[in-house]
């Protein structure tokens, strides 16, 4: 295979040309994404039942559903929410299944369990798309009412869209959607004698078209159509209610209601700092291409603009994916330019041949390309991940190449040496059968350690693949990518490499005056390539540009492409060993060695400090002084109690740990949330205020609120719930603020992100509002993913809803004073005021009404119940019957809703005859007893909400219809301390409770979430912290767990300790892997141990250290770095130590002898070694100075290899030094045990 | 070297044990970590300027670094109040002077119902102008019908016969017979020497306009317009008359605020077709002793006289009763200032309730830097009333004080601050569900 690509060089050379242009297709059309898809396999099921509250979607819709859907195969888990009018369930799914496949067995389920629902509830699925799918959202913008803004959207906009490919759904946000809305005033029909029953009927009776036949008249057909419709508000007003044949004229609808053209019961609303909006959200189906569905959804609205300018409407985004794909593209793709770059100076500057380092360098661009091409094959998107485990693989990527090269050089070099002894010329030409035979030896002597050295680094890689869920679905594609990468370089560099270097290595005779004219023709381009603008480096995000003028430039790089092009010509074949930088490494090392080889001990020490400190501050003093703290509770001690164990833990803490740096999306989502007793006026007004204030920080570019939720099944949000879009400007065009330095100095310079943020939620403060500052993708997935919406919760799970949220409110208060824990709440969604009407039998029996009778009323009366459907185009409008705006807001009016007599009569009967009242109890405290203040602390929380104190020794304590007094009234009346002295039926009427807004309910069991988030700690010390606290306060009877409840941490800190567990397990066996490999490769158990303990400990150590050094935390992303850095870091100590043991098959005898071999293989190993570390080190670099969008991601990854492969310089020297050491020693007792045992055999030479 | 070695290792041993033997315990351990909880104090913050953290202890903020203020939950600075919009109110104690809406029907004033008869039987030969529609209104002497009728003819023969005698006694007393059935024109054609007619016409002795029937007054409704040919017996109604401009207002007052009506309340008007009716002053004559069974509602009458005619019966008419409700909660005498109650009134919008429990947040006090700390004010309310301006007010009964201030805007904010901050809210009467009492010191 080898030989007869060397042998076929343009068999070849098509091969990868072939190669290349398929990557290249594979490049452009691969799907980019910001970050890969994190989200569960999940499918949703959503019902509604209007105007139905939790509790009766909870007990009849949400959890039927949820045990039925719960026996699926596959199924995980079912999440269900159930708020008012609407039911969520999500229904987990195994990660592996097909998401179709799912769809298609939930929705055979769902057929089956019709007959189990209320009639009129119709459960369907959710989109086919993920929370991330959420891509795209606009806003229509223009002097139009929202009434018609909306009417517009759902016309025009909405079917337009949702033809769009790609697109799951279009989620109508905001606005008020069309309805007929006959007001009446109860009194005034009662004095016209009707009732509402009447009315309705009327109403249902009003409009239909009707298709009667043809007929045919003189040959010609005509169609007849009846058309009767509502269509218009005057349709409505003319329904007729009564005619009278004698008397003429009837009585219209319109005579004795109101009828206009309103707004339905809103479920959301959108809102900027001023005004409401109406918008929608583009959704887009799993495993689409987000840019390319937002492209075309753009291109779409682009279409429809006349038709909107026509309409007097704009649109304006809100939210766009797209902006955040191409930044982190180009912040990926600038990296890897760079990474590419710097190597390929890197190249240039050791093997200082242009010819050799364009033969290793080719095996980049076409690695990536072939990355890409199998990416493409396996479905794969390019996001920053994907694009991260290229960049970080570059470095590694040119050393096959490098190695390959290198070996053909010397070979070559080698021949030239033969030629020259044989007096013969060398042949020059690639064709000559001597110098294919060379390239094709020398290629053959390194193919196989090249790939072993593959296999290392793709094994050392293979933990990742292990991770499961989010980390798994994070990192997967930097571990495939990576692995590819290195999989297309191996390829390139073993199958390309030498072919080109048997075209490119001989030196060439080029005839002068070609190479002249050529050079001048590449310098001349050059040069006029950048005369004219010069050279530009966009600095601080685009803020300034430093510019090289063309000048100045053009004549420099025009030169440069010209001096090249002549060198490559002329270029001879050389002996890397000879140029000047091979000799400097060589001095260098010389230097060092020496010194280092006289004072062992102290260079023991210093391998011995730097990696004990860099443990130190990177795994902190709490992590190390494990051994003493089990020694000191084996002995029955608390070493925590110790003065030094305090110190140093203060000291050193240690970074932090969390799951994963989050990604600067550019844009925030502010949620605050209010307590559910907030409703929509005061909620909005809050929005707006919230809005107005953000809007004023420069660095935001727009806000936009949504209150409640758009229409999808993918966003499950209560009405009080606010999420706040903030888009933050551009980086380039955040304006400089002045600040003033401790000591004095003011400096003027743009805010960080950080202090950006700083400075918003400084001014969002409103007192009484609970914020949350996240972003927009990291808070869908976290919401959809785990059910909650903070990155970190205590979810307690029971049956009985008051407690567990009685719980929550207590756990709350214990957790909020752990340190690093933010933003500490309950999820506050009970506390709704609920006024119930319940129905007195006895009552109704005297009117002779039933409950229906009367429940109909009510709803009708409210406006609850459509009665009928207005038909316009291809969208039907309700049209509802209720009492006037006045009579209907108002609790106190509610009980005059008139409810028809049985007779059918002139006459009804208010509302609140028929209710069962509760009662008031008026007590009076003696004064031997509590006062009526103090009494409240001893009733239950329902009915301290019940009473009220009037004074000192008075107080009323209203108790619904039925239900008995609270225990410690009972007994406080039975004890004397009380008298009740009055009892009245509640002027109130209706039973006011306090109820949940929305219901959760996991596998059935009901749910409540503390939420939090971690800030200047590590999510895991967090919630560590907070546990204990929770233990700590159940253990002394501060907190009381419900009876059959539980409660555990979710979030995703849920992923980190997953991931952490896998990847202990993975890493242990990794390593494990690693020592036998090193075994395999030196053979020597001493080289290996040497390797384990000096070069590996010293090198993590490097990691931390610069991890601690740089500010990170301890992220799963931090942990892929170091196996990148172990598998780098493996590879030189086997190469060296593989050519120390070849050095050491037979016995030195003296120390001298030692001390030479050791040297030289040192000295063989340290370009090469040097040579890649530099590479890997240098290609990285890039990525610490990155700072467009994306890099907070991958710079984790970057920073342990980069801290690790600057250690990793001393074992450059730890092998050969602690390798002499022990045949010093090793020698020295030879020597004894010679003296010893005078005339023993010698023994043979021990391979330790 | 093995025994120095030993003996290095024993004399560190010893040298270690001595000195650590040796150390001030305090170097070594450090007294017993205060516990958490011991600093803390109910209801008092400490939150970082910078960053959304808010702790339970002073000190500095774990994220930033930044030395951490004390916030007090319901304490409110002047950019605070700003933000949440915060409005107050002094509350006053005065007369609860309560608005009760009602709907109701305009019609004739029946206590002007007048009917004409004829005081002799007969049959009508004619009809004049008044007796041909309803709604006519009639002069007074207008004539109404021709009667045939035979008894007055009689009479009118002894007349003339008793003339013809002279017969004084008998004339004057026949004259007295027809002046008492209202024909004394025919009378004085006898006694003028005409001859007696059969036929006589009868007038109305009133003004006013013809009506069928008054809706409410028994068999009014069957009324009819007197017929051509009609038989009619002495003194059978011919005809109503009713003041056109006097009206009764029947207003249905809902049950809820059945109480607060009283006669002699005054009543402002609006109609449908007019909107508000300012001038037109009325007040309740009449409160219905009983609600109506059928309609769950009390009766109210108002008389008024409308001379420039805004009203016609049968408008549609809603009424608003000015009511002042007396110290015990029913409703005062107008007439007697001194039984008007006095009260303190809250706005609704400074009231947030759950239905039962109603809160509100009094200011407690204000720092000089602008600062106000508002403090739970659990009420007792009495009714809801809605003044002149339609503005809804409490009544408190307990809670409150006339002076004290309230917020009126803001309130659900202020509600909820102290709610997440765990201090007693509307929800939570006892601030966060507590159940320690390790907690409360």
């Amino acid at each position: 295979m080898l030989s007869f690509t060397i042998r076929n060089p343009f068999l070849t050379l098509a091969a990868t040309l072939a190669l290349a242009l398929g990557g290249l297709w594979a490049w452009r059309n691969v799907p980019v994404d910001a970050i890969p898809d994190l989200s569960d396999n999940q499918v949703i099921v959503w019902a509604e039942w209007p105007g139905k509250s939790p509790q009766d979607m909870d007990a009849q819709v949400t959890s039927r559903l949820a045990r039925e859907l719960q026996g699926l195969p596959g199924v995980q888990t079912v999440r269900g929410m159930s708020l008012y009018g609407a039911s969520y369930l999500y229904v987990i799914f195994e990660e592996k299944r097909d998401l179709y496949d799912c769809r298609t067995r939930v929705l055979e389920r769902l057929s089956q369990v019709q007959g189990l629902l209320p009639a009129g509830v119709n459960p369907r699925l959710g989109p086919d798309a993920t929370a991330m799918g959420q891509v795209f959202a606009f806003t229509l913008q223009g002097p139009r009412d929202l009434e018609t803004k909306r009417f517009l959207l759902d016309q025009i906009v909405v079917p337009a869209l949702r033809a769009v490919p790609g697109v799951a759904e279009v989620a109508p946000a905001g606005g008020i959607a069309r309805e007929y809305q006959i007001d009446v005033d109860p009194t005034r029909i009662e004095e016209q004698g009707i009732t509402l029953d009447q009315l309705m009927t009327a109403v249902r009776q009003a409009g239909r078209d009707v298709g009667a036949m043809s007929v045919e008249q003189s040959g010609v057909e005509t169609m007849i159509r009846g058309v009767g419709f509502i269509r218009s508000v005057a349709d409505v007003e003319n329904i007729v209610i009564r005619g009278d044949r004698t008397k003429g004229a009837g009585l219209r609808l319109g005579d004795i209601a109101d009828v206009r053209l309103g707004g339905q019961f809103r479920q959301g609303l959108l809102a900027d700092g001023y005004q409401e909006h109406v918008g929608a959200i583009i959704g887009m189906r799993v495993h689409e291409d987000p840019k390319t569905v937002i492209d075309a959804v753009k291109k779409r609205l682009e279409d429809l603009r006349p038709t909107l300018v026509r309409e007097q409407l704009g649109v304006a985004v809100f939210y766009d994916r797209s902006q955040l794909i191409r930044e982190t593209t180009a912040t990926v793709t600038s990296t890897l330019q760079e990474a590419v770059i710097t190597t390929i100076f890197v190249v240039v500057a050791f093997l200082l041949h242009v010819r050799a380092s364009l033969a290793v360098a080719v095996s980049l661009p076409l690695g990536m390309l072939f990355t890409f091409l199998v990416m493409h094959l396996l479905g794969l998107g390019a996001n920053i991940m994907s694009l991260a485990g290229i960049a970080i693989a570059i470095g590694v990527m040119v050393d096959f190449g490098i190695i390959m090269t290198e070996n053909i050089t010397q070979h070559l070099v080698d021949l030239q040496e033969t030629c020259r002894r044989e007096g013969r010329p060398m042949p020059t030409s690639p064709f000559d059968p001597e110098i294919t035979e060379t390239v094709v030896r020398a290629a053959r002597e390194v193919a196989r350690p090249l790939l072993t050295s593959a296999a290392t680094t793709v094994i050392g890689f293979l933990p990742i693949f292990a991770l499961t869920d989010q980390a798994g679905r994070l990192f997967e594609p930097l571990a495939l990518t990576k692995s590819l990468a290195i999989s297309g370089a191996v390829l390139f560099g073993t199958l390309l490499v030498p072919v080109l270097c048997r075209l490119l290595l001989p030196p060439w005779h080029v005839r002068k005056p070609l190479l002249l004219s050529l050079a001048g023709l590449g310098g001349g381009v050059a040069f006029g390539w950048f005369f004219r603008d010069g050279w530009a480096l966009p600095m601080e995000y685009g803020r300034w540009t430093l510019t090289i003028p063309g000048w100045l430039f053009a004549p420099l790089f025009g030169g440069l492409v010209a001096l090249t092009i002549w060198r490559i010509g002329r270029e001879r074949l050389v002996n890397y060993e000879e140029n000047p930088m091979s000799r400097g490494i060589h001095v260098a090392y010389e230097w060092a060695y020496s010194r280092i080889q006289r004072h062992k001990v102290a260079f023991t020490l210093t391998i011995a400090a730097m990696a004990f400190g860099g443990y130190l501050l990177g795994a902190g003093w709490p992590t190390l002084s494990w051994p003493l703290r089990k020694l000191f509770s084996v002995a029955g001690a608390d070493f925590s109690r110790t003065t030094l164990d305090q110190e140093m833990s203060r000291r050193f803490p240690g970074v932090g740990s969390s799951f994963l740096p989050p990604l600067d999306e550019g844009s925030l989502l502010f949620m605050p949330s209010i307590p559910a007793t907030g409703g929509l006026g005061e909620t909005q007004r809050i929005m707006l205020t919230q809005n107005r204030l953000i809007e004023s920080i420069p660095e935001v570019a727009s806000v936009m609120g949504k209150m409640g939720r758009a229409e999808t099944a993918l966003d499950p949000a209560p009405l009080g719930m606010i999420e706040t879009v903030v888009l933050l400007k551009p980086y380039a065009e955040w304006p400089v603020h002045e600040f003033t330095d401790p000591d004095g100095e003011t400096t003027l310079r743009p805010r960080t992100l950080a202090e950006v943020r700083q400075a918003l939620s400084a001014i969002s403060d409103i007192p009484g509002v609970a914020p949350s500052w996240l972003q927009p993708i990291e808070t869908r997935v976290v919401m959809l993913s785990t059910g909650i919406r903070s990155l970190i919760a205590l979810q307690v799970l029971g049956d009985d809803s008051d407690a567990l949220e009685a719980f929550a409110e207590a756990a709350e208060k214990v957790i909020q004073p752990t340190p690093g824990a933010e933003d500490v709440q309950m999820q506050r969604e009970g506390g709704k005021p609920y006024a119930e009407i319940r129905l007195d039998a006895a009552k109704l029996a005297r009117f002779g009404l039933s409950n229906e009778q009367v429940m109909a009323s009510v709803e009708t009366a409210l406006g609850g119940m459509a009665v009928t459907y207005s038909v316009e185009g291809a969208l039907r409008y309700p049209v509802r019957i209720r009492y006037l705006r006045e009579r209907r807001d108002d609790a106190d009016e509610l009980l005059q809703v008139q409810v028809a007599a049985m007779d059918g009569g002139h006459g009804a009967i208010p509302l609140t005859n028929l209710l069962a009242i509760p009662t008031v109890h008026e007590l009076e405290f003696n004064p031997g007893g509590p006062d009526a203040h103090a009494f409240l602390a001893t009733l239950p929380l329902a009915s301290q909400r019940n009473y009220v104190a009037l004074s000192e020794r008075r107080a009323e304590l209203t108790v619904a219809a039925n239900d008995a007094l609270p225990r410690s009234l009972r007994d406080a009346l039975a004890s004397q301390q009380v008298r009740k002295v009055g009892e009245r039926p509640s002027e109130l009427g209706l039973t006011y409770t306090i109820g949940p807004m929305a219901i959760r309910s996991e596998g059935g069991k009901r749910t409540q979430y503390v939420l939090l988030n971690a800030r200047g700690r590590g999510e895991v010390e967090v919630v560590q912290d907070a546990d204990a606290r929770l233990r700590a306060a159940l253990a002394d009877g501060r907190l009381e767990l419900p009876a059959g409840a539980t409660y555990r941490w979710v979030g995703r800190y849920e992923q980190k300790i997953k991931a952490d567990r896998t990847l202990r397990w993975i890493i242990s066996a990794s390593m494990l892997v690693m020592v036998v490999l090193i075994y395999l490769g030196t053979r020597s158990w001493l080289i290996t141990a040497i390797i384990i303990l000096a070069n590996a400990s010293v090198t993590t150590a490097g990691g931390f250290f610069l991890v601690w050094l740089w500010g990170a935390e301890m992220t799963t992303a931090v942990v892929v770095g170091f196996l990148v850095l172990l598998g780098v870091m493996f590879n030189d100590g086997i190469l060296l130590g593989t050519y120390l043991q070849e050095q050491f098959k037979t016995h030195p005898g003296t120390v001298d002898e030692v001390h030479r071999r050791v040297f030289l293989a040192g000295l063989r190993r340290r370009r090469p070694a040097i040579m890649t570390n530099a590479t890997t080190l240098l290609s990285l670099i890039p990525v610490l100075w990155s700072t467009g969008r994306g890099s907070e991601l991958m710079q984790p990854m970057v920073l342990p290899v980069i801290g690790g492969m600057i250690f990793d310089v001393v074992s450059l020297f730890s092998v050969p030094v602690f390798f002499t050491w022990y045949w010093e020693l090793k020698l020295a007792r030879e020597q004894r045990n010679v003296v010893a045992t005078v005339g023993s055999v010698p023994q043979s030479p021990p391979i330790a | 070297m093995r025994s120095t070695g030993l003996i290095v290792g024993v004399a560190g041993l010893l040298l270690g044990a001595g000195l650590i033997a040796l150390l001030p315990e305090s170097a070594l351990f450090s007294v017993a970590a205060p516990h958490d909880s011991a600093a803390e104090t109910a209801g008092e913050r400490w939150a970082c300027p910078m960053m959304d953290f808010i702790g339970r202890k002073p000190g500095d903020c774990p994220v930033c670094g930044m030395k951490m203020t004390k916030v007090t939950s319901g304490e409110l600075t002047r950019e605070q109040q700003r933000r949440m919009d915060v409005q107050l109110t002094t509350l006053v104690e005065g007369p609860a002077r309560a608005v009760v809406r009602a709907y109701g029907a305009v019609r004739y004033d029946d206590r002007t119902l007048q009917v004409v008869i004829p005081r002799v039987g007969g049959r009508i030969v004619k009809r004049h102008e008044v007796a041909r529609h309803m709604g006519a209104d009639a002069q007074v002497g207008d004539p109404v019908i021709d009667l045939y009728s035979p008894e007055a003819f009689a009479a009118q023969g002894e007349l003339a016969a008793a003339v013809k005698l002279g017969d004084q006694p008998t004339v004057r007393a026949l004259a007295e017979r027809f002046q008492r059935w209202n024909l004394a024109d025919v009378a004085a054609a006898v006694l003028a020497g005409g001859s007696p007619v059969d036929t006589v016409t009868i007038r109305s002795p009133f003004a006013g306009r013809v009506v069928l029937g008054i809706e409410g007054e028994a068999g009014g409704m069957e009324a009819r317009l007197p017929q051509v040919g009609q038989e009619v017996m002495a003194d059978a109604v011919l005809l109503r008359l009713v003041d056109p401009h006097a009206y009764m207002v029947v207003v249905h007052v809902p049950e809820t605020r059945a109480h607060w009506v009283r006669a002699g309340l005054p009543v402002r008007l609006s109609s449908d077709d007019r909107g508000d009716l300012p001038e037109m002053g009325a007040t309740i004559t009449w409160v219905a002793p009983e609600l109506n069974l059928a309609i769950r509602a009390r009766e109210v009458h108002l008389h008024l006289s409308d001379p420039a005619g805004r009203l016609l019966p049968g408008s549609l008419v809603n009424a608003r009763i000015e009511s002042v409700l007396a110290a015990d909660l029913s409703v005062a005498d107008p007439a007697k200032p001194g039984t008007v109650g006095a009260f303190v009134l809250i706005p609704k919008t400074a009231v947030i309730s759950t239905g039962v429990r109603n809160v509100a947040w009094r200011v407690a006090g204000r720092q000089r830097d602008g600062r106000i700390r508002f403090e739970l004010a659990p009420l007792a309310l009495g009714p809801r009333i809605e003044d002149e301006s339609g503005n809804d007010l409490f009544v408190v009964r307990a809670g409150l004080k006339a002076g004290d201030e309230v917020a009126t805007q803001g309130v659900f904010l202020i509600d909820s601050q102290a709610q997440l901050a765990g201090t007693p809210s509307l929800l939570f009467p006892q601030g966060a569900v507590a159940p320690a009492p390790a907690h409360s010191h």
